[in-house]
């Protein structure tokens, strides 16, 4: 197997000097990969502590809580009692646990260290009987209402004065138990001490199913306490259980990357990725690695992928690794779950919104399969809230559905094959109250979906990984009215290899090779302007006369890119980590091919165990939207856009669970495309250029993140984002107009540009299933440019705002602090919750704009989102 | 298994959506409250010119000093720089500018103006830079006032270079005016269009005209019954459907040049010439708005338009436009004024006052 990667190795790293021809799809769609998963250690050997004899005596019991070291080999190492019992119990529960063997945790399928929780208790019954001959007791452990299987957990029958631990699937057994009456006690460090009664009897194999409880909702955290191959200057990736229970996000997990350092407030809450103030275009979004159009739906609605597909989230907010192209600014991963699906489990939801089913089964021993899907009917309940408010009005209602399916094969423990399909659609709907003969006569539709085939072959042993990912996408987009209408298409094949090879302790490698092609395929009748000049037309604003009847437009092209990627980790001496990486990509028009070259370089040193810098600067190119580069209506001699990070920080483990990372940052962004009001002279005569990389930016600041790490009871952090962020005055505005004032080149604030961004997140399990959470956020206004008065202009009976200095105001600051409180009840084989969810529960008026009267003389401050309350229940088994 | 997505996010599309349909308690803007200019008219709005090509060549060129070697004359009845000569050696352009000022009552009483000729700067002030001109100061207590002007040719040039184009399709002459009265200061602006006769067929803009105002149903519609200097008597609390009749000859052709490119993509270093000798005449029909405004009840609508929407209507909705305004009369009698002010969408204006009674 090495053997022939050393030669696809070759092939990678051979390729920017060869390649001439492939890449990915149509925009800047250079698949990433999956980020790492961490796998938690599973018990293997338990070993039973003596118990003291003092305390045997006494008939004393007591139970020790330790954090115990489970090192890359499964070995168990430091040991800390974190909750005593005595002594003479701490020291025999310490010399167990040293006994005890795990398989070890792993990230990305290499062994890591990490620190768990375990208890052990110690227990005595009076009761004994004597054992002979006679009969098995067989069993399984699993968790009460989820129905999880539960590992190490002790089954002591105590009249037989014997026990046993869970394996890896729960189950348990006993042997040679004289038929009779007994009571069994079953213990777990994390869940409550549970008995039951059993009555074995001759001749006959009892078999039993023991449900216990967890002590808190969510039974077990991991802590990774080695990282060594995330040679990044900083990424956040965020737990399962901070996913959805974060308040103001609705338990939609894509949202919590809004609270973390360099991600702007976005207004209303719709679902925009600023990343460190820039353009929403310049970041991407990925699911597995594969970019999707769009994370959300319309208007502020949920992401498109379900919350049970989710396994993690990864954010970087600059300075990603060379596996990651495509993005000028940050980027978002999201992966879908990918561990072994163990039994029937399911989940539905249906409410006043939208709909939604999940599914997961094994199917064999080695395959399983997950679905999943979702469907709104929004439209009605706003139609029904219009008419209970008495409106008479017509409003546009997102309408949307989106799918997921995946199956899954696990050939050995070392190699998994996927398959993962998923979609989405929104269309907009028009929704009216008026009586039928007054309702309006728009003819108006807009559709959207995407559909993606992802499969994966991954490959996991120590020391080397590999990971081969083709997929397909499908995308379409869709507007029509009266006199317009567009269809575009867009199908995309492209397949994704990468490999990681740790050839010793100190030199890691990791290359990849890439590359798609994209059918891009775009039809459309829109009235198109009449290029005729109207005199004064720019202050009377009278431009309804300019558009002329519909002209056809087509557009059939393929696009396609390849690109290459090589890594690697050196750690020459003590905590040094060295991680020069290269990323090679060529993205071609129908008449261009744009080559871009990103060379990255991140630097560690740790200073000790828990305190590192880190250092890294980088280069990140994006290729121009095809849009602007087609060769009819774009400029196909545009060149890629590009930026350079410089970021530098400290990383400090305060304490076991207390994080703190601090950044500064130093972005600076070249050749942005921008629409461009120059024509050029040709053989044929004159044409308009419309863009050229005229564009450029930069953004500067600094990034702070204390985090408490989740433990059973509590996590939180507290990000905070000071920054400037400033773009040129051409660069990313669709209307050239918007900044009469400026030279085009000069650099203004950028649209989102927020000075000061603070978020603080807590969660607290109080127990017996009460979880309750805080957010607040206080966020600097966005730049806004005064009006000091209007004025009428006769020609057209309106008024123009007369402007102070551009943006030479703020909003005023936002405040928001959102609450939630939830409780689980546990039964047998489901469980129940209920929360309640408050966003802005000061009810603030935060504005999010300044609407004027027609003449410009009074101002509102249109404020968003209320005081909103949300209800919700929902159950699982 | 995590827990479920809820019907929160989706629940705050719907408070989005009624954000949408929020809105301040705004002063409407048919509805006079204090001293408002509510039209303004140039006669003319436009005129046309004979300008030799070398001549436009300077303007597009931005350029302050006459082309070298003879300029060509001016056809016979066509208006011009003579022989070697620059606009600005040339007689002013006279125009009669009104004005129509009104308040919470519909009489002004007395208030002051001033109308200053000036290249205007982005943020619509008079750019101090530039050759402007005072035109007119003075006092008046009428609604409608009229004031005859001379639009010095030093500012008529310097508008055209200013323009985007150089003016050679046109450039607009702005009229900057200043009003202040007891109820309040408005400023205003208003073009006068200076077009070279570059195409043929072109003829000035001339104002639209309302002859009278009809009221009644589609298809019913009856002139108001007027008596001149009587106003009109109405019935309280009740909704009318008012129509400003404008003959049809008010919605002037007038041919304008099109080009490939967008006019914005125009600019310096190119050959006007070869713009011109590219672009195609096409023939253009004006399309009028009218803007309501009152000192008692309530307009509907602030304004109506014949224009189409080019996304969402059809030549076939076309038919079914109209001018016509709603107006609900007050619930009390009194005596008010009823203004309709229409424009071409090219710097003609007119408008037209009923006085009414409601009783």
């Amino acid at each position: 197997m090495k053997r022939t990667f050393l030669i696809l190795l070759a092939a990678i790293l051979l390729l920017p000097h060869v390649a001439s021809a492939q890449e990915p799809a149509p925009p800047p769609e250079e698949p990433a990969a999956e980020p790492p998963k961490v796998i938690p250690p599973k018990l293997e050997k338990f070993v039973h502590a003596e118990y003291p004899d003092a305390a045997f005596k006494e008939e004393r019991m007591g139970s020790v809580a330790m954090l115990v070291v489970v090192d890359a080999s499964g070995v168990v190492g430091e040991v800390t009692v974190t909750g005593s019992a005595g002594p003479e119990f701490d020291e025999a529960a310490v010399a167990a646990v040293k006994q005890f063997v795990f398989s070890p945790a792993t990230l990305d399928g290499t062994p890591v260290p990490v620190r768990i929780g375990y208890t052990y208790h110690f227990k005595l019954e009076k009761k004994s009987v004597k054992v002979e001959e006679g009969q098995v007791i067989q069993g399984k452990v699993k968790e009460k209402g989820v129905g999880l299987p539960i590992v190490a957990a002790e089954i002591a029958i105590l009249e037989a004065r014997t026990r046993t631990t869970s394996n890896a699937k729960g189950r348990f057994t006993f042997r040679k138990i004289t038929p009779g009456e007994y009571t069994a006690v079953i213990t777990h460090a994390e869940f409550k001490t549970k008995k039951v009664k059993l009555k074995v009897e001759e001749g006959k194999t009892l078999e039993i199913q023991i449900l216990i409880e967890p002590v808190l909702a969510n039974p077990y955290e991991i802590v990774v306490v080695g990282k060594k191959e995330e040679a990044v200057v900083t990424k956040y990736v965020l737990e399962q259980r901070t996913l959805e229970t974060v308040p103001g996000t609705f338990g939609d997990p894509v949202r919590v990357v809004e609270t973390l350092p360099g991600v702007a407030r976005a207004p209303f809450g719709v679902g925009m990725l600023v990343i460190r103030g820039s353009m929403p275009q310049s970041a991407k979004a990925y699911i597995n690695g594969v970019e999707v159009p769009l994370m959300y739906h319309f208007l502020g609605g949920p992401s498109i992928l379900n919350p049970n597909f989710m396994d993690q989230i990864e954010y970087y907010p600059g300075n990603f690794p060379v596996r990651y192209g495509g993005a000028l600014s940050g980027m978002v991963n999201v992966t879908s779950k990918t561990d072994k699906v163990e039994q029937v489990a399911g989940e539905a939801d249906i409410n006043l919104i939208n709909s939604s089913v999940f599914l997961e089964a094994p199917l064999s021993d080695k395959a399983s399969i997950r679905v999943g899907a979702r469907r709104s009917y929004v439209d009605l309940v706003i139609l029904a809230a219009m008419r209970a408010y008495g409106e008479t009005s017509t409003v546009v209602a997102p309408i949307f559905w989106d799918y997921q399916a995946e199956l899954a094969y696990n050939l050995n423990s070392q190699n998994r094959l996927g398959l993962l399909f998923l979609g989405s659609q929104d269309i907009l709907k028009l929704v009216t109250t008026a009586d039928e003969e007054d309702k309006p006569d728009i003819d108006l539709s807009v559709k959207t979906n995407f559909h993606r085939a992802i499969s994966s072959w991954r490959y996991a042993e120590e020391d080397f990984s590999f990971l081969v990912q083709p997929y397909l996408g499908w995308d379409n987009f869709s507007f029509g009215a009266v006199n317009a209408n567009l269809d575009a298409h867009i199908f995309t094949a492209a397949s994704r290899q990468e490999l990681k090879w740790k050839l010793d302790d100190s030199f890691t490698l990791l290359a990849g090779l890439e590359g798609g092609a994209a059918y891009v395929d775009f039809l459309g009748e829109v009235p198109m302007p009449k290029n005729y000049y109207q005199p004064g037309s720019t202050i009377t604003g009278d431009h309804q006369q300019q558009i002329g009847e519909p002209e056809k437009l087509e557009m059939s092209d393929i696009y396609w890119a390849m690109g290459s990627y090589a890594q690697m980790v050196i750690e020459p001496v003590g905590r040094l980590q060295i991680t020069p990486g290269f990323r090679f990509a060529l993205w071609h028009n129908p008449s261009k091919t744009i080559p871009m070259w990103d060379p990255r370089l991140v630097i560690r040193q740790g200073l000790h165990d828990d305190f590192a810098l880190k250092g890294g600067v980088g280069k990140f190119s994006q290729a121009p939207d095809p849009q602007f580069t087609d060769e009819e209506h774009g400029n196909p001699e545009l060149d890629a856009p590009w930026s350079m990070h410089y970021s530098g920080g400290v990383e400090w483990r305060i304490t076991d669970n207390i994080e703190l990372d601090l950044i500064g940052f130093y972005v600076t962004s070249h050749d942005l495309v921008v629409q461009s009001s120059e024509v050029e002279v040709t053989e044929d005569g004159t044409r308009p250029v419309v863009a050229k990389n005229d564009g450029r930016g930069e953004s500067y600041g600094m990034e702070l993140m204390l985090r408490h790490r989740p433990t059973k009871r509590f996590y939180g952090w507290l990000a905070y984002t000071l920054s400037r962020s400033q773009l040129s005055s051409n660069a990313g505005k669709m209307d050239p107009d918007e900044d009469p004032t400026s030279a085009g080149d000069a650099l203004e604030l950028s649209p989102f540009d927020q000075t000061h961004i603070l978020s603080l997140v807590g969660s607290v399990r109080l127990g017996r299933g009460w979880e309750t959470g805080l957010r607040v956020r206080l966020v600097s206004g966005n730049p806004t440019t005064p009006i000091n008065q209007g004025i009428f202009v006769g020609d057209s009976s309106m008024y123009q705002p007369i402007s102070g200095a551009f943006q030479s105001d703020r909003l005023p600051t936002f405040f928001q602090m959102d609450l939630r409180v939830e409780k689980l009840w546990t039964y047998e084989t489901w469980q129940l919750a209920a929360y309640v969810d408050i966003m802005n529960a000061t009810n603030q008026a935060n504005t999010e704009f300044i609407s004027w009267d027609y003449r410009f003389n009074e101002s509102w401050n249109v404020p968003g989102i209320p005081f909103f309350p949300s209800f919700g229940i929902n159950g699982r088994f | 298994m995590k827990t479920i997505m809820n019907l929160a996010s989706l629940s705050l599309i719907a408070v989005l959506l009624f954000l949408g349909a929020c809105s301040a308690d705004f002063e409407g803007k048919t509805e006079i409250v204090d001293l408002r200019v509510i039209g303004v008219t140039a006669d003319p709005p436009e005129f046309v010119f004979y300008v030799p090509p070398e001549f436009l060549q300077m303007l597009f060129a931005g350029e302050d000093e006459p082309p070298p070697g003879d300029v060509e004359q001016p056809p016979d009845g066509k208006g011009g720089p003579g022989e070697g000569g620059l606009l600005s050696e040339m007689p002013p352009l006279h125009v009669d500018v009104g004005m129509l000022v009104v308040d919470s009552d519909g009489d002004p009483g007395e208030f002051s103006y001033k109308l200053t000729a000036c290249i205007l700067t982005s943020n619509l002030e008079c750019d101090p830079d530039l050759p402007s001109a005072e035109l007119a100061a003075g006092k008046s207590d009428t609604s409608e006032t009229t004031v005859p002007v001379d639009l010095p040719w030093d500012v008529v040039e310097a508008s055209m270079v200013a323009d985007a184009v150089g003016g050679i399709f046109g450039a607009a002459v702005w009229i900057r005016g200043e009003v202040s009265g007891e109820e309040g200061d408005e400023v205003f602006l208003k073009s006068v269009i200076v077009t070279p006769d570059i195409i043929g067929g072109r003829v000035s803009n001339s104002n639209p005209r309302i002859v009278e105002i009809l009221e009644g149903d589609k298809d019913e519609e009856k002139p108001l019954p007027a008596v001149i200097g009587e106003p009109v008597e109405m019935e309280v609390d009740r909704e009318y459907r008012l129509l400003p009749s404008i003959p049809e000859e008010a919605r002037e052709t007038y041919v304008v040049l099109s080009f490939d490119v967008n006019f914005q993509t125009l600019s310096e270093g190119m050959d006007p010439q070869q713009l011109i000798d590219d672009a195609e005449a096409e023939e253009i029909t004006e399309e009028l708005r009218v803007s309501f405004y009152s000192t008692c009840g309530t307009f509907l609508e602030d304004s109506k338009s014949e224009a189409l929407n080019p996304i969402f209507e059809t030549e076939e909705d076309k038919k079914e436009k109209s001018l016509s305004g709603k107006w609900y009369s007050p619930p009390e009698p009194e005596d008010c004024s009823l203004w309709f002010v229409s424009d071409d969408g090219r710097g003609g204006v007119a408008w037209y006052q009923l006085d009414v009674s409601v009783k």
